[in-house]
């Protein structure tokens, strides 16, 4: 664990909710106009518009579907016929109570509509970092073994972590969109039972382990 | 710049808020002309209306190089600024190799102040982590490789120097 704590903002984030069906149900591929009806009418109070609906034609047939946008929270959900996935940008914990409770209206529609019922909860959290004062690289310089360092007498330019744990994974890695930038990724797989509130007490706990261990404070933009 | 290949992003794109009336010009009303000239000024706009939209994706794309190279606040006078004086962003575009040769593993941030008379000047600061004298070196010869031979003339608004830290 780093002790000089470095001052980070987040120019760039996502929240990511992958779920599949116990049972994929066909129909959904086949004729789904009252479930894309009973979305629209569920997510109306956020100012949707026709235009925010698109069918999605290409690709697998469980990557066909029908995604609704909701551009006011830069929101998204999709639905197919073996899963559905819901994902905001621009995302903080204090948009979270607000993040949730847009899920839940959209699975909500979904499942009491279709009578589909989710087996699982893939979340998936991407930050991108910004240490406003020094290099990025003094950041993650650290987490290099250092054999693997000294191979060459100037320091690396670059790494990229990746550790995985089955239900759990985190990445690390420079940045492609942002200067000077980190991007971190977590994923968690939850049960359905899991309710959504325990859902982001564990999602802010990883991400501060993980903020920790890098040794940076996220501050005001 | 990142080394797997992991998709970095949620996949959704999102427009961006209008700059505010680049065509709103050619759109004010106007008594209407013979048909000739109506004919001739359809054609003038036509043509001026395709430059300005590919000048405004110009824009963006220098100022995508920009932001991915120098840190700076989302909402800061620096984006007005850049959106102000737009040969500035293929600038600092431009600028970009040369500073990472002479400054490597440099952090750089983009700041918008007035001068003494008023008008709005931008500043490259390089955040310098070691002695002086060597920042002082380095700038010399980023000036001497690359900036006093492309500084004008939209480089009179911008200043490249560098902060201790």
């Amino acid at each position: 664990m780093q002790e000089l704590i470095t001052p980070v903002t987040t120019p760039i984030s996502f929240f990511q909710v992958e779920m599949d069906y116990i049972e994929p149900d066909l129909r959904l591929w086949l004729d789904r106009s009252n479930t894309i009806l009973a979305l629209y009418e569920a997510l109306k109070r956020w100012y949707i518009g026709v235009d925010d609906v698109e069918i999605i034609t290409t690709g697998k047939t469980s990557e066909q579907g029908v995604s609704f946008k909701i551009p006011q929270k830069k929101c998204s959900f999709f639905f197919g016929a073996a899963g559905c996935k819901f994902t905001r940008d621009s995302t903080d914990w204090e948009t979270a109570p607000e993040t949730i409770e847009i899920l839940h209206t959209a699975l909500t529609a979904l499942t009491e509509n279709t009578g589909v019922a989710i087996a699982n909860r893939k979340t998936v959290i991407g930050l991108h970092i910004q240490p406003k004062l020094l290099h990025f690289m003094n950041v993650l310089a650290p987490l290099i073994p250092q054999p693997l360092a000294g191979l060459e007498k100037p320091s690396p330019e670059s790494t990229a972590i990746l550790v995985n744990w089955g239900m759990r994974r985190i990445t690390i890695d420079a940045s492609a969109l942002v200067a000077n930038g980190i991007f971190l990724k977590t994923e968690r797989q939850f049960d359905t039972f899991v309710s959504y509130e325990e859902i982001a007490r564990q999602l802010k706990a990883d991400e501060d382990q993980i903020f920790a261990i890098l040794g940076v404070e996220e501050v005001p933009a | 710049m990142s080394n797997l290949l992991e998709k970095q992003t949620s996949g959704n794109e999102w427009p961006t808020p209008e700059q505010g009336g680049i065509l709103q010009p050619l759109q004010t009303p106007q008594q209407p002309p013979s048909l000739a000239l109506r004919q001739q000024q359809r054609s003038i706009f036509d043509n001026l209306e395709a430059q300005m939209v590919r000048f405004a994706q110009e824009h963006q794309e220098s100022l995508k190089v920009v932001k991915g190279f120098y840190i700076f606040p989302k909402d800061s006078p620096v984006l007005q600024f850049m959106n102000s004086h737009r040969g500035i962003p293929q600038l600092l575009a431009d600028a970009v190799p040369h500073l990472r040769k002479h400054f490597p593993q440099t952090v750089f941030t983009l700041r918008s102040t007035l001068d003494d008379s008023g008008s709005p000047m931008l500043y490259a600061v390089a955040l310098w982590p070691g002695e002086p004298h060597d920042a002082v070196v380095a700038l010399d010869q980023f000036d001497d490789e690359w900036w006093l031979a492309n500084a004008y003339p939209a480089g009179r608004f911008l200043t490249f120097t560098y902060d201790l830290i």
